[in-house]
């Protein structure tokens, strides 16, 4: 998956990220965690990706990290600020 | 013969004197240029995009009733033609409002809609639709020592350590009679800022000549059920909302386009500056406890 | 947009169900995930005299705008609503239907239609009297004012735009007798007395679409003994004074107990034909008094 031209994102400060969904005008914002996923994810990448370079960064347990990871992904994909690819 | 002002940061040549703005040394190249000329009724071409106004290109015609109508031109000119009857006394009302907040928007400056104030060289703006009572509060805080920043058009720049600061508007407060009775600002009344109209130039006491910091944005709300009194912070995404929404004409904002360099520019701001919802009852009689309330909060914030 | 009118108008003299109509609305949007939160009713549609929204449309400093050539210019507004919006917007006005300076209806845009409702006047102006906590007296004086508007200060700067009442009778006769726009008539009264039938005229006239079912449902919704639980739990934002409940009972004839017979005489004097007309039994007639 990977985020599209539909969403524009911004950071804020060192830590935080807002994203505005373009087409419903409405704003999301995150935390240092989520803005490194958004980064990551301006190339597409798999779940298992992101986990590995998420614990690799910070100190997060790989169980943890993953489901974190998967309700991050959802409520992205849900607010239609991510899509999927063809692998 | 050209009169000369500083403008939120913008160095203004003016064919005609504008009322309730102070004058200032003339500049070699002003950044901005203000002369009365004749104006066509549409624009050639343009996409008519409001009732009262076209734009097309870098220009926008605005049309103010039996005033004048605007030529904004490429966020470094303003042509005024006037109707019959009015004068350009008249059209310096404007030209300092809307006017002068769409060349702000042609530049891509962030502006948004509000007074501000500053003390010990920060600033807060003070935030709300028309009918808000932004300059109102303002004036109340200059009666307790602040000094006045903009009345209500706060242009937001980065500033030399990337924080915001604000430009000063180089203008006189502009209050309802009803205000400057309830503030009992009647020896610091001056001229009516129209004629025809019951609104006024109040001299504050002190005016700020510098850019300022900008510290906190207080947007106002009125307390009617259920909503209650109090000063509450903004997430970020209702921040982003409120600066969106806070904007001078914010409808503008949007027809000129959705622009990820808006966006950075409100989120870079938000990285320095906190925003606050200041809900509080409109009644004048009730002033003084707003003051009180946002002095404490302030003072608290500054500890 | 073609087929269903764009804009309705839901026009009253205040006072007079307009709230209640809009709650009806919100609940029937929100089907089975109701009752709609009455708090959130900014968001559906919004007042024609908002202050705010006429200076996102024209650009304009709306305090340096004279009363009369704002309704000049909102004539345009609507217009152009009318012409853009993608889907059907019920926007509640309490402006009398009134000619612009320039002699054009200010309301009558093509694609808009008009629901109007109406009250007994001596039920709004006890009900007026008690939303605004002024005293009976003064809400007469409104009612009966042939040249009586909201919001009309020149000294201070109101939330919203400057709506010309014309008095209860002159409102009723202003929408009731052009002929630009179609129009239907509701009495409040008819409307508690079988909420589920004129709910469903008003719709059916709009051409908006819903079941028996969806409307007796929002109407459940909508019922006071909701709007009433709901306003103590959590208050209600469009409510003006800061005592008085909005919801105060939403009963038929409470004037009986609540007005002198001196202020029901100076009611009926001035507004019998129209009384008369909408169906509201003087008290007593004329010559008898």
């Amino acid at each position: 998956m990977h985020h599209n031209d539909k969403i524009i994102g911004a950071p804020v400060g060192e830590d935080d990220l807002v994203m505005l969904s373009v087409e419903t005008g409405c704003y999301f914002s995150t935390n240092v965690v989520g803005r490194r996923l958004w980064e990551l994810l301006e190339t597409p990448r798999t779940i298992p990706d992101l986990r590995q370079a998420v614990c690799a960064e910070f100190d997060i347990d790989e169980a943890t990290c993953e489901a974190d990871i998967v309700d991050f992904v959802r409520e992205l994909m849900g607010n239609g600020l991510i899509q999927s690819v063809e692998a | 013969m050209a009169y000369s002002y500083r403008i939120s940061g913008l160095t203004v040549a003016c064919d005609f004197p504008l009322a309730g703005a102070v004058a200032t040394e003339p500049a070699v190249t002003p950044d901005v240029r203000v002369r009365l000329a004749d104006v066509p009724q549409t624009l050639e071409g343009g996409a008519a995009l409001g009732p009262n106004w076209d734009m097309f290109g870098e220009d926008f015609l605005l049309r103010a009733p039996r005033l004048a109508r605007f030529l904004i031109r490429g966020g470094r000119e303003i042509v005024i033609a006037l109707e019959d009857g009015a004068t350009a006394r008249d059209a310096s009302a404007y030209v300092l409002g809307t006017a002068f907040g769409i060349l702000l928007h042609q530049r891509g400056a962030l502006v948004l809609h509000g007074a501000a104030v500053a003390r010990g060289g920060e600033a807060i703006a003070i935030c709300g639709h028309s009918g808000a009572g932004k300059s109102t509060l303002a004036a109340a805080l200059c009666r307790r020592g602040w000094a006045l920043v903009t009345d209500d058009l706060c242009a937001l720049s980065p500033g030399d350590d990337g924080r915001p600061v604000i430009r000063p508007d180089g203008r006189q407060l502009k209050l309802w009679q009803e205000a400057v009775e309830a503030l009992d600002l009647g020896e610091q009344r001056g001229e009516a800022v129209l004629a025809r109209f019951e609104k006024y130039f109040v001299a504050p006491a002190e005016v700020a000549t510098e850019a300022t910091p900008l510290r906190a944005i207080y947007v106002l709300r009125e307390s009617r059920p259920p909503l209650t009194d109090g000063i509450e912070p903004l997430p970020l995404p209702d921040a982003m909302h409120m600066l969106d929404r806070e904007a001078y004409r914010p409808g503008l904002r949007l027809k000129m386009g959705v622009r990820p360099e808006l966006v950075a520019q409100s989120a870079g701001m938000l990285a320095h500056v906190r925003m606050f919802e200041l809900t509080r009852p409109r009644d004048l009689a009730r002033l003084p406890e707003t003051v009180e309330a946002l002095l404490a909060h302030w003072e608290l914030a500054a500890a | 947009m073609t087929g269903s009118a764009a804009i309705i108008w839901l026009a009253s003299f205040p006072k007079s169900g307009n709230t209640w109509f809009r709650i009806f609305l919100a609940n029937l949007a929100a089907g089975e995930n109701g009752p709609a939160d009455i708090n959130d009713l900014d968001e559906r549609g919004g007042i024609a005299s908002s202050r705010h929204e006429f200076e996102a449309a024209t650009q304009l400093d709306s305090g340096f705008v004279g009363h009369d050539d704002i309704d000049e210019l909102r004539r345009d507004v609507y217009h152009r609503i009318a012409a853009e919006v993608d889907h059907q917007r019920w926007i509640k006005t309490h402006d009398a239907y009134v000619m612009t300076p320039s002699g054009r209806p200010m309301f009558g845009v093509a694609g808009t239609r008009a629901v109007y409702l109406v009250r007994d006047p001596r039920d709004v102006a006890v009900s007026f009297a008690h939303h605004s906590s002024t005293t009976v007296d003064r809400a007469i004086e409104l009612l009966n004012r042939e040249d009586g508007a909201l919001c009309a200060s020149r000294t201070a700067l109101a939330p919203q735009l400057r709506q010309k009442l014309l008095g209860w009778s002159g409102h009723a006769a202003s929408w009731l007798d052009q002929s630009d726009l179609p129009a239907i008539l509701l009495r409040y009264e008819d409307m508690r007395a079988a909420p589920e039938a004129r709910f469903a005229a008003a719709l059916a006239f709009a051409g908006r679409d819903a079941t028996p079912d969806e409307i007796a449902r929002a109407v459940r919704h909508a019922d006071f003994s909701e709007l009433r639980r709901q306003e103590s739990e959590k208050g209600f934002a469009e409510r003006m004074s800061r005592t008085a409940p909005f919801f105060r009972s939403g009963q038929v004839g409470g004037w009986r107990a609540a007005l002198t017979a001196e202020q029901v005489a100076r009611i009926e004097e001035a507004h019998a034909p129209m009384m008369r007309r909408l169906g509201y039994e003087l008290s007593a007639p004329p010559h008898e008094r």
